[in-house]
């Protein structure tokens, strides 16, 4: 009788480990397929560095100088922009205008030129509009 | 000479009643297919080929900015923007040319004078998208 009971005893035991075996792996398969917790939660960038939307490598400022020259011979190739002092800036792809010139027309023109140039994302137009007084 | 000059009007007839004869819609659908696909083949070219120029003239520029060549910068940023705008020129040819082959190859389904107006209706259309690529140049 105690050999028995020793034996049911012996049984549940394994597989009492089996199952905890079991659950031990579902649990380390579940914890493997998440993140570092470094990678879920990215270390702040240091001061004075840009946060990482805001990076730019090397290449990406490269291509915006290429899209700054060729928006900038764009705009003094034109006959309605080229009188105007307009600034250009991009930042990853983005054109950003500014400056003043006298009419509408010039404001709108000079989004125009500027998006049709190759490398342009999108442009944001600050150009102000000075009326002339007389 | 009375039985050459009837050869020539036989001939002639035969041209006439050959032209313009609808095809068959099996085979029309064959031709619109291979042209369709000829036509994005070519669009497709010149979309690469738009590309590989813009990226060549692009280093261009990034080399005189490099150089910090202010007139060289103006001057390649200048070609550049030449290059861009002759690309799309390009794929907006090619696009009209792959429109226009399509449309006439659909006019194969259509006999005599309707087949004639369709096939001038796809050729002015070709023309009009042409002279609009340039204008936009």
């Amino acid at each position: 009788m105690t050999h028995i009971l020793t034996r049911a005893l012996l049984v549940a035991a394994a597989l009492g480990c089996t199952v905890m075996a079991g659950c031990t792996t579902d649990t380390e398969r579940t914890t493997s397929t998440r993140q570092p917790a470094a990678a879920r939660h990215p270390a702040p960038a240091p001061a004075g560095e840009p946060a990482a939307a805001d990076q730019q490598t090397a290449g990406d400022a490269v291509d915006d100088a290429v899209v700054t020259a060729k928006v900038k011979a764009r705009l003094v190739d034109d006959e309605v922009t080229k009188a105007y002092q307009i600034n250009v800036e991009t930042f990853q792809g983005t054109v950003q205008l500014s400056g003043s010139v006298d009419s509408e027309e010039a404001r709108s023109r000079a989004t125009e030129l500027a998006r049709n140039v190759g490398g342009v994302k999108d442009v944001k137009n600050s150009l102000q509009v000075r009326r002339s007084d007389g | 000479m009375h039985l050459k000059a009837l050869c020539a009007l036989a001939a002639a007839a035969i041209l006439v009643t050959a032209c313009n004869k609808s095809e068959p819609p099996a085979e029309v659908a064959r031709d619109v297919e291979k042209a369709r696909a000829e036509g994005q083949r070519d669009v497709a070219d010149a979309r690469a080929d738009a590309k590989e120029a813009n990226a060549g003239a692009d280093k261009q520029v990034a080399d005189a900015i490099a150089d910090h060549d202010d007139d060289a910068v103006a001057k390649q940023a200048h070609d550049a923007n030449e290059t861009y705008d002759e690309g799309k020129s390009k794929i907006v040819i090619a696009q009209a040319e792959a429109d226009h082959r399509v449309a006439v190859e659909k006019c194969e389904a259509l006999e005599g004078s309707a087949q004639k107006d369709c096939k001038d209706r796809a050729n002015r259309a070709f023309d009009e998208a042409k002279q609009a690529a340039k204008v936009n140049r």
